[in-house]
């Protein structure tokens, strides 16, 4: 177009040189040629705007047919508000002054029809300079400024779109929404991400996302595990402990997402983070209640196995000596007895009521040795040990007994138990010793291993003191080795042996109320081994 | 008649008493006794002693009261011989589980002398075709705390 304009000013500015008649035929070809386009409209304009020329192109972009109108302004193009603000007679000026002028506007079509046009308007000179008219060209822009405003529209839509996702986003309070680079730095931070991780945006946004995590989590590189399955599987979720600003925790679910261009290519990830801090305490407090319900249970069922065994002392141990007594009284009542029988039969009468009474108090300890009310404390079983060889230092002396111990564990329990335990266990081994052989026991103790728990532990997942109590007394058969521990059982005969056979019901009372276990292994004549098993601190 | 006796139990003041009521009965019974289940089934294997009926207590050592009734009802030679339960605890309390176990009846330890002595000479008065006859006769009186198969 600008070529055109400036051909067409030299061209004109040829016509009037010396080779005239040549300049004249290509000036009335070349004005041929100009009548011909019909993309511009390309006409000539008087000094004042009106048309003196009019063009194919002129024609069919404004409407009008040449005779209509050579000789009227050009201003009947333009729409009345720019006829008011008087751009035709601007431009025109705006040409003179600078030679040229250029615009982009509405124009009004023939049949009133509005049209995009884009127009440069250039001034012609005479020989001395003068303005003696303009040239105008016109090209009809309709369909490029509708494709440009369509292109416009949508560009905005975008935009806003855009805009408003950004904010929904930046308000979202239950959510951490973050958008990580591909090195896992944050560059965007929301309301949600604040208030769940403490940070103001300006204190966060350029750095790693590893901020969050623990120092034990980093240790074991679980921000850059999570990043590269993202990476590979597109997403990454986990659950776990995270840090606010503040140093303080809270339980959150993570999504990762890896973000692609159109290409492929990573370009880095979205991360979604709730604070289920509440849901996990909540979830904590039923595990808890669950351990605590199944040591309760296991309690009651301790307790309502010893309820059972209680029937059955009353029903025959303390039914046995009342009865002796009732016949030897009533043997006394015979007619024929003589001194000696009577007092035969006063002596049965009386050791049947000692026997009452060592029973009972038997069933006293034994229910004393009962959770009820006790303070637990954390209790040193090397102590717990030396008060017990206190207890029993006349029977140590007169047995020769030899008592060795390794280092015991503390463990948290009821002392008075842990004492009758120990107490019992002692007395037995020197109790149950082989004639004329000095007993010797050994205690010891050691931190047994998962698998090697007997099944009668209530809880699986705590580790347990073994401490094993080894003698080489007359032992038992092994196939005795459950009922020893029964209420007032004994394996030897009755006139074979003091005491009530409760010694061994109280001591795995006391490693049951500890929520322990005990059992016993022997080889008759070789010596019997008791473990007992307690948990271990936590 | 019933002449041949056989008494289980770990007590010494009770196989005492057992003795000296059949001996107040009739001198010529003869009592064999054991202080446990395993020295029953021992005596009773070696063949020195053929008892007519067994008293058995429950609560011995080695080898309990129940333990050596399953001993007995297993072994052919053994089974038919009839089992008197013979314990302190109340026989509404272990009687059905003697008779399921095979035993002719569950005699609860009795509070009286006179009472141990009566219940022997009953069962010495009767054969042992007409033992479980006599039992239930017993049961019906009501005399003693007894059950019968």
């Amino acid at each position: 177009m600008e070529l055109n304009n400036e051909q067409f000013r030299a061209d004109s500015v040829r016509n009037r040189t010396s080779e005239q008649n040549h300049t004249q035929l290509t000036a009335a070809r070349f004005e041929r040629m100009i009548s011909e386009v019909e993309d511009y409209a390309i006409f000539l304009l008087d000094v004042n705007g009106n048309i003196l020329s009019w063009n194919k192109g002129a024609e069919k972009i404004k409407g009008y047919r040449a005779d209509e109108i050579i000789g009227k302004s050009h201003q009947l193009f333009y729409p009345p508000e720019d006829r008011e603000r008087k751009l035709p007679q601007q431009l025109l000026e705006e040409a003179r002054k600078n030679g040229k002028a250029v615009h982009e506007g509405w124009r009004i079509r023939k049949n009133g029809d509005p049209f995009w046009g884009n127009i440069t308007i250039t001034a012609i000179h005479d020989d001395f300079g003068h303005v003696t008219g303009f040239l105008k060209l016109t090209k009809d822009l309709t369909e490029k400024k509708a494709a440009d405003d369509r292109y416009e529209t949508l560009l905005e839509q975008l935009r806003r779109s855009e805009e408003r996702y950004h904010k929904m986003i930046t308000e979202v309070q239950d959510y951490a929404i973050l958008l990580l680079d591909v090195d896992g730095n944050i560059q965007n931070w929301n309301i949600g991400a604040e208030l769940i991780k403490g940070y103001k945006a300006n204190e966060i946004i350029g750095k790693s996302f590893k901020n969050f995590y623990t120092t034990e989590d980093i240790i074991n590189g679980l921000p850059d595990k999570l990043l590269k399955a993202a990476t590979e599987n597109g997403k990454a979720s986990n659950e776990g402990w995270r840090r606010r600003k503040d140093g303080s925790t809270f339980w959150a679910s993570v999504v990762i997402t890896a973000l692609h261009d159109e290409h492929g290519a990573l370009i880095g990830y979205s991360k979604v983070t709730r604070d289920l801090t509440e849901r996990k305490k909540y979830e904590d407090r039923l595990l808890n209640n669950a351990v605590e319900l199944e040591l309760k249970n296991h309690e009651l069922l301790n307790l309502n196995a010893e309820l059972s065994s209680f029937a059955y002392v009353v029903s025959h141990d303390l039914k046995e000596p009342v009865r002796k007594i009732r016949i030897f009284a009533d043997r006394q009542l015979e007619p024929d007895n003589t001194m000696e029988d009577m007092q035969a039969f006063a002596r049965k009468i009386i050791s049947s009521a000692e026997r009452m009474q060592a029973l009972m108090e038997s069933v006293l300890l034994y229910s004393r040795i009962s959770n009820e009310n006790m303070e637990q404390e954390t209790i040193d079983l090397n102590d717990v040990l030396k008060s017990v060889k206190n207890d029993l230092e006349l029977v140590i002396q007169d047995s020769k007994a030899q008592i060795t111990a390794t280092r015991l564990p503390a463990i948290k329990g009821i002392r008075f138990q842990m004492h009758q335990l120990f107490l019992n266990l002692l007395s037995n081994a020197m109790k149950f010793s082989k004639p004329g052989l000095p007993p010797e026991i050994s205690i010891s103790a050691r931190l047994v291993p998962f698998s090697s728990f007997p099944e009668e532990l209530p809880l699986a997942d705590r580790n347990y003191h073994q401490i094993i109590f080894a003698d080489n007394g007359i032992g038992f058969e092994q196939d005795q080795a459950e009922k020893i521990f029964d209420v007032f059982k004994r394996l030897k005969q009755k006139e074979d042996l003091t005491g009530t056979g409760i010694g061994l019901s109280i001591v795995k009372k006391a490693a049951l109320n500890h929520h322990g276990y005990v059992t016993a292994e022997s080889v008759p004549g070789k010596g019997s081994q008791f473990h007992v098993f307690l948990p271990a601190i936590e | 008649m019933i002449r041949n006796f056989f008494l289980a139990d770990d007590d010494p003041d009770d196989t005492d008493l057992f003795e000296e009521a059949l001996k107040k009965i009739d001198k010529h019974i003869v009592l064999d006794t054991a202080t446990n289940g395993k020295e029953l089934i021992e005596k009773l294997h070696t063949g020195n002693t053929t008892p007519e009926i067994i008293f058995l207590d429950v609560n011995m050592p080695e080898l309990d009261g129940w333990e050596s009734l399953k001993t007995l009802k297993q072994h052919a030679g053994l089974r038919s011989i009839p089992v008197v339960m013979y314990s302190t605890s109340a026989a509404v309390l272990d009687g059905n589980k003697a008779i399921k176990a095979g035993a002719v009846c569950y005699f609860e330890k009795p509070p009286s002398f006179v009472k141990l002595k009566d219940f022997l000479e009953k069962i010495t008065h009767t054969s042992k075709e007409r033992l479980v006859d006599t039992l239930k006769s017993i049961e019906a009186s009501k005399s003693h705390n007894i059950v019968v198969a």
